[in-house]
């Protein structure tokens, strides 16, 4: 009970003033808290990770072990995970030339580049055609097999180049271009986000449509307020009102005018009362937890 | 603070011109800045030269013997981030056109220090404290109260009715906790809303599925239904699988929530913590299925969406007071009241400033920083 109950609100009484305290407390110690805080929360996570990992694929090899309806999808799930823990801790690809010494033929060895770099010789010229380094230059293509790159290398060679493969540093292989973990983040992970995140669109349409549905009121106003605000942030709303002199009375009622005034008052004033109400809540669950009056996140009554 | 930042302006200017009108030694003099709180300012000004002479600063820290180039500054007064409680000097060094040294000059040893309180802070610290006294007033003042009325939050009352809805369809209820970790107080709330959420379907014996994005909350989540399941007397309906991780990226865990809400079909659906930009793509899906859904969050964009998509949401402080509203308990209750008290006074302090502020006294705002 001791362990369970008073050390972590100890933790969390000491913790959150500390905290609290390093925002009003520039010296040192204090002013370095909340960084080290972050730090030991973020290695704390990651650590958690192997946690979840190891939940997901738990559950989703029972769906499959036992057949379950829609096993189909955990065993996408559980392909996934492996191919892309695959490519993230045992093959990388990137594959890559430096070129040691363009030989006593560079025209044929620059040609070859232009052709494999499907850029100009000109352009090929200035980049490679230049004297040894001691370190070669490295050719700016990289290959997913080692094959691939060795091909390109007997290419060079038998043009009389003296060139050696080489191969992305691990890490290096997250973000670089032809390694397996970028192809499957750029092919797979990149449009399926995007996927998800482009129904947004649709489920907009809809909901603005139930939104906006004349019922009472109060959705009538909403109607209204959302059609000039709509209308008035667009080249469109300029063109309907154009005709309203500016320096006129009436000129508020140009909609480029009257959707910036919902936007600016009516709107900020709603929303500004929102946020002080967030705002005292977060205050007060804050204050509840580190005084150990809130405890229920703990597992307690 | 202001005034004395201009005299120190004044100051330096009168000894730039000074210097201009001898033509004296070049000269290198540094002031540490008292107005900067985390200390780390220093005012330098470089005189006996002008801007058309090629010159270098170069600093030394402690016990450091080589000077280190400073090159952002090009000007012969600047301000510079110098680390805290270390002695320092400052060079200048003129140079001719061959970047051959002509003359050179060493300030004296300084040394900056942050303060123990950030005085530009002040109000929000007066405010923290008497929101905090007012919240500590009102939970002893309800200690000893029997009762302390608390508005109906048609929202919390339909927690009860969504899950004995469940119950009576035979199909399970869904509770998403967000998409962001426990270091968010959004995620705390939506994690004590589970406690009571459980509980009910502990005591219905319903089917809780509660997907998570971040493996801490997956534990915390864990617990707190294992604990409601307990408290309920029902530790034989508890399964740890209950509340299970999908994956940390926001969009597939959003495709993920879906995929269990159109496979599952669940009767009711919480949506109670910190959301983004997925939080009308589970709303909207939600309600295609027909659940009773019920969402609440602090993350005021997505408010709209979910009024829109959701049969009931919990506001910004709704959503922070369910815990207290769902346990009846005096102590949370209190804290409410508390709270409410804070408002009144921001809604007071309000209208007197929209009042001194349209009869044009600035005084009021000064106060208040």
């Amino acid at each position: 009970m001791f362990l369970k109950r008073y050390i972590p609100l100890a933790i969390v009484f000491v913790v959150g003033v500390t905290m609290l305290a390093s925002w009003f407390i520039p010296h040192s110690p204090f002013d370095a808290f909340e960084i080290h805080a972050t730090q030991w929360f973020d290695i704390i996570a990651s650590f958690a990770m192997i946690l979840g990992a190891l939940n997901l694929l738990k559950i989703q090899s029972s769906k499959l072990i036992h057949r379950k309806r829609d096993w189909q999808y955990s065993l996408a799930a559980i392909l996934g995970f492996f191919l892309t823990l695959t490519f993230g801790f045992i093959l990388k690809g990137g594959h890559f030339l430096v070129l040691k010494d363009v030989g006593n033929n560079p025209t044929a060895v620059v040609n070859e580049l232009s052709q494999e770099l499907q850029i100009d010789n000109k352009i090929a010229n200035n980049i490679y055609a230049i004297p040894e380094t001691g370190n070669g230059i490295k050719i700016k293509k990289q290959y997913y097999t080692q094959n691939k790159a060795i091909e390109f290398k007997n290419r060079l060679e038998t043009a009389g180049a003296v060139v050696e493969v080489k191969e992305v540093i691990w890490g290096g292989h997250l973000q670089q271009n032809n390694t397996y973990f970028a192809w499957i983040f750029k092919n797979v992970f990149t449009p399926l986000s995007a996927t998800m995140f482009a129904l947004l669109a649709f489920f907009v349409a809809s909901a603005s449509y139930r939104a906006f549905k004349v019922r009472n009121l109060e959705a009538t106003i909403l109607l209204v307020a959302g059609i000039i605000i709509m209308i008035g942030r667009v080249p469109l709303g300029v063109f309907i009102t154009n005709w309203i002199p500016k320096t006129s009375f009436f000129s508020f009622l140009r909609l480029e005018i009257l959707q910036e005034w919902i936007y600016q008052y009516p709107n900020a004033a709603g929303a500004r009362a929102i946020m002080i109400g967030i705002g005292l809540g977060i205050v007060g669950t804050s204050l509840r937890v580190i005084l150990g009056i809130e405890k229920s996140f703990l597992g307690e009554k | 603070m202001k005034n004395r930042g201009i005299w120190l302006k004044i100051f330096l200017l009168f000894i730039l011109i000074f210097n201009f009108a001898i033509g004296g030694e070049i000269n290198i003099n540094v002031e540490v800045d008292k107005s900067d709180a985390e200390g780390q300012l220093v005012n330098m000004l470089i005189t006996g030269i002008d801007n058309t002479t090629n010159f270098k600063v170069f600093k030394k820290l402690g016990d450091e013997s080589q000077w280190i180039e400073l090159k952002s500054i090009n000007k012969l007064s600047s301000k510079i981030y110098i680390k805290n409680d270390i002695l320092t000097s400052l060079k200048v060094v003129t140079y001719d056109d061959n970047e051959k040294i002509i003359e050179e000059a060493i300030s004296e040893l300084f040394i900056t220090k942050a303060q123990w309180f950030n005085t530009s802070r002040l109000a929000k610290f007066i405010f923290l404290l008497v929101t905090s006294f007012l919240i500590l007033f009102y939970i002893e003042k309800a200690k000893k109260k029997k009762e302390i009325y608390l508005r109906p939050i048609a929202g919390l009352k339909a927690f009860e009715e969504a899950v004995g809805r469940a119950t009576e369809m035979g199909k399970s209820v869904l509770f998403v906790p967000g998409i962001m970790d426990l270091d968010q107080v959004e995620t705390i709330s939506g994690i004590i809303i589970l406690g009571y959420v459980s509980k009910m379907t502990a005591r219905y014996e319903t089917d809780l599925n509660v997907p998570v994005a971040r493996s801490i909350v997956m534990e915390a989540g864990k617990e707190i239904v294992r604990e409601s399941y307990m408290s309920e007397g029902r530790p034989d309906q508890f399964n740890s699988d209950m509340v299970h991780y999908l994956t940390d990226d926001q969009f597939a865990y959003a495709a993920g929530v879906n995929g269990i809400m159109l496979r599952e079909k669940p009767a009711a659906v919480f949506m109670q913590g910190k959301f983004y930009a997925e939080s009308l793509i589970l709303a909207e899906t939600g309600n295609s299925i027909g659940a009773i859904q019920i969402a609440g969050t602090g993350s005021q964009a997505q408010l709209p969406f979910f009024i829109t998509a959701c049969d009931y949401t919990l506001i910004g402080e709704e959503f922070f007071a369910a815990s207290a509203y769902l346990s009846q308990d005096p102590k949370l209750l209190g804290s409410i009241k508390g709270q409410d008290m804070v408002k009144a006074a921001i809604m007071i302090i309000i209208v007197v400033g929209v009042v001194f502020e349209s009869f044009g006294a600035e005084f009021f705002k000064k106060l208040l920083g």
